[in-house]
């Protein structure tokens, strides 16, 4: 097995030391492992910035992999435990997106991949703020356990209600943290944030799928827009991928 | 004129007392963007989660030890420390946080909302402050204000965090603002604020609901209905919208629509026993008595009650009983509604707001004042603001013969339910006879006539308070023409008091006792040969000084008497000289 140099969580505590092009690469490559799991039908469920270890490889390029399955889910063998098992959600809890805070987790395979899809988003989070998304949003907790004493069919009704007060205060975290960002791709990262934050699951699909209910399979579109991103970056600071940073290993 | 507990002990007419105690247009008071409440506590569920938070939190630590000095490191441990209740950990994390060299926005925002969440609010405030001061564009202004003034509510006066809103202009912040001037009484800026929110983003239930509300306390009723059916229209399944909504079409006497409006939530809940009561509680008003006892009993035999927990039973169990004795028109039905609500309200360990509340509206004997007592420790929220629990607290402080509490609860209970009848009845008749604020008394009842709520009693208060104000003209425009309780005699009686006609208006009052007694009413007669002096004392005609030795008794022992003393005392000075006189105490 191989020995990993830094774990992505390290790297956080000196991200202004970092380059956006290699903490853009950095996120590529998270992308990258949970596009290959979902394209192999297999959930994370606990993706974080812990769970994410940097490894140092060639012209000092820094390459990242995703750990830790031990919450992962094979999609093809179905679920194994009853539904209500799932409301709260089956990773760790700081991380975890809305649906499962309130209750309203489901054990259906695109719902297991919506929530990997803010795991995603969360991480993109952690890399720009050193924070998890979570953490940003006020009061999320509060509004936990207000929905904590309803029944599923209420948390349900109550969460149609929330959801334009939870959009506000996504928006609201995700403007407060993107002021590091470089002017050039600010609106495209915000954009992809939001959308992989967004607080209802079936919004962090894009629009096609979300449309013509396509399954969710892959992250491909979520790549093309790094890359794409990436790409900008570039242009605009003329220079190829660099790392400088301190590994501390 | 008389207080509507008073009337209730002795009369049949409480459907509208009934049917809207939690589900009426309310100030909203969850965890809103306006209501801006960071939660302070722990949660709960996370502390069940202990390998979750076990693994959270060494996972965290683990990181602060590595990188001590690190903002990052030390928000995450803030944050962790406090989600696993951890309060002294967490608030020396974030200080240090706070403390630090390093302007780090995320992890100042983090601090923030620790802080927060822990009740340091100056500290959140010193933390928010730098995050602004880092704000490079409007947008992140705009957002750390808005968390600023949500910090600045919990521990300064609202106009301070309407203060903090003023240059911003994003829907979230609108929003927020409109709440506050809701909540200060300038629902007309707030109607302003709200616009411009919709304006921006119109897809928000929450603001139109607000809407709804604004209009509601400016007595707009088309305008309240219209916003409030576009709300029910974005949240269909929401249980305070869609509260607010049949209120206002009940007022309107559209109950077939509220009825319909309720069914569509019907068919998404079909499980949920509050909307079957709603339901009945509409079919009621609307006069279907015995059509709305059949639902009820039909929701008994569903497999929903089979799941119902206990509270949820008792209460839908004591509907079905409350709707049976009007039926009955029983004489004493109010008093046994009451104690089959007292007893119900112990079943089921005093947790039933809506059965707490009903005894709050209408018992006003002392004995209840205990169970209300333990229902309100009971049910009591700290960080919100809840119409029906000021109902309690309202009585509570009236049974303690502390009217000024009673009327500061029932005032801003009129506020939050624009649409209760009750809440309206209640406040103007406090604020009159204690506060002797007729001015405002009167307000309050001319926004629920103008609002379409059609209480004589509504009426009636009213008009007594414009006639203790001294405008007797605008009293008689409003004195309700029909009044089966013939309460009104009274009150006639005393605007031809205040008219001159001394003679005229005392035979009123002599006559509406007269009428009680006939009624076996004999509480309520005593009443209003209290209220012949009040009327005296109004029109500074002298006043006998034994006029109170027949209740002096009364008015040690029972709040309703010791309230007109009160309003006696504050116009004449007349009933403390007889207790000086006697060594009693003042009640």
């Amino acid at each position: 097995m191989e020995l990993a140099d830094l774990a992505l969580v390290d790297l956080l505590t000196f991200r202004d030391q970092v380059g956006w092009l290699d903490k853009l690469s950095i996120f590529r490559d998270v992308v990258a492992g949970l596009h290959q799991m979902h394209t192999s039908f297999i959930a994370h469920r606990d993706l974080k910035a812990d769970n994410v270890l940097l490894f140092i490889v060639g012209n000092r390029r820094v390459a990242a992999k995703v750990s830790d399955l031990g919450r992962s889910r094979d999609l093809q063998s179905g679920a194994r435990l009853d539904p209500s098992a799932y409301e709260w959600g089956r990773g760790d809890r700081y991380h975890a997106p809305p649906e499962h805070l309130l209750g309203l987790g489901r054990s259906s395979v695109d719902d297991v991949k919506y929530a990997d899809f803010y795991l995603a988003g969360s991480v993109l989070c952690e890399i720009i703020s050193g924070q998890q998304m979570n953490s940003l949003v006020p009061h999320i907790s509060a509004t936990s356990q207000e929905f904590l004493a309803l029944s599923p069919v209420e948390r349900e009704a109550m969460f149609s209600m929330w959801t334009p007060i939870a959009v506000m205060e996504y928006s609201n975290a995700i403007s407060l943290i993107s002021s590091d960002i470089p002017t050039s791709i600010r609106h495209q990262v915000v954009a992809l944030l939001s959308q992989l934050c967004h607080p209802v699951p079936q919004m962090r699909a894009t629009r096609q799928r979300r449309e013509q209910s396509l399954p969710t399979w892959g992250l491909e579109w979520v790549l093309r827009r790094v890359d794409i991103i990436i790409r900008r970056l570039r242009a605009d600071v003329g220079a190829p991928s660099k790392l400088a940073m301190q590994t501390g290993s | 004129m008389l207080d509507q507990a008073t009337e209730l002990m002795d009369h049949h007419e409480s459907a509208s007392l009934w049917s809207f105690n939690s589900f009426g247009l309310q100030h909203r008071v969850l965890h809103s963007p306006a209501s801006g409440v960071i939660e302070i506590g722990t949660p709960d569920f996370v502390q069940s989660d202990t390998e979750s938070v076990g693994r959270g939190l060494f996972d965290a630590r683990t990181l602060a030890e590595r990188h001590p000095e690190s903002p990052t490191a030390l928000a995450r441990l803030a944050a962790a420390e406090f989600a696993a209740g951890n309060r002294v950990s967490a608030e020396r994390a974030a200080t240090k946080v706070l403390k630090g060299n390093a302007f780090d926005a995320p992890a100042l925002v983090v601090a923030t909302h620790v802080f927060a969440s822990l009740g340091e609010f100056a500290d959140a405030e010193r933390a928010v402050r730098k995050v602004h001061s880092l704000a490079s564009n409007d947008k992140q202004r705009n957002a750390a204000a808005s968390i600023s003034a949500r910090v600045s509510l919990h521990y300064r006066p609202p106009e301070d965090a309407l203060g903090l809103l003023d240059d911003c202009d994003d829907p979230a912040s609108l929003t927020m603002r409109a709440w506050i001037l809701s909540k200060i009484g300038r629902p007309a800026d707030a109607v302003r604020d709200l616009r411009a929110s919709l304006n921006a983003l119109p897809d928000n239930p929450i603001a139109w609901h607000e809407l709804s509300y604004a209009h509601a306390v400016l007595g707009s009723h088309a305008k309240a209905l219209k916003a409030s059916l576009i709300a029910n229209h974005l949240a269909p399944d929401d249980m305070t919208v869609l509260g607010s909504l049949v209120a206002l079409l009940a007022i309107g006497e559209r109950y077939t629509d509220a009825i319909t409006a309720i069914d569509r939530t019907v068919s998404c809940q079909p499980d949920n026993l509050r909307l079957i009561r709603l339901q009945a509680a509409v079919q009621n008003q609307s006069g279907d008595t015995l059509g709305a006892l059949r639902r009820l009993r039909r929701a008994m035999r569903t497999t929903a009650w089979m799941r119902a927990d206990l509270t949820e039973r008792e209460e839908l169990q004591f509907d079905a009983r409350l709707l049976s004795l009007f039926e009955k028109r029983a004489v004493d039905g109010p008093k046994q509604a009451i104690r089959e609500a007292v007893a119900a309200l112990k079943r089921c360990g005093y947790r039933s707001l809506d059965i707490a509340c009903y005894v709050a509206d209408t018992t006003c004997s002392v004995s209840d004042l205990e169970v209300l007592e333990r229902a309100y420790a009971e049910l009591d929220d700290p960080h919100e603001e809840v119409s029906a629990l000021l109902a309690i607290e309202s009585t509570i402080e009236y049974l303690r013969f502390d009217f000024d509490a009673s009327t500061e609860a029932a005032v801003k209970r009129a506020r939050l339910q624009p649409c209760s009848e009750t809440a309206q009845i209640r406040a103007s008749y406090m604020l009159s006879m204690s506060a002797g604020d007729y001015e405002q008394a009167a307000r309050i009842g001319h926004n629920g006539i103008r609002l379409g709520l059609h209480s004589p009693h509504l009426r009636n208060n009213t008009a007594f308070a414009l006639a203790m104000a001294g405008d007797t003209e605008a009293a008689e425009r409003i004195i309700p023409a029909t009044d089966e309780t013939r309460l009104s005699l009274a009150t006639a009686g005393l605007i031809s008091v205040v008219d001159g006609n001394v003679s005229d208006g005392e035979a009123m009052y002599d006559e509406c006792a007269t009428h009680m007694r006939a009624q076996g009413m004999h509480d309520t007669a005593k009443q209003v040969e209290m209220h012949k002096y009040l009327a005296r004392a109004v029109a500074e005609l002298p006043i006998p000084a034994d006029a109170l030795d027949p209740f002096s008794e009364l008015i040690e022992t029972d709040p309703r008497y010791a309230l007109i003393c009160t309003a006696l005392d504050r116009e004449t000075g007349l009933a403390s000289a007889i207790h000086s006189k006697r060594g009693g105490s003042e009640p």
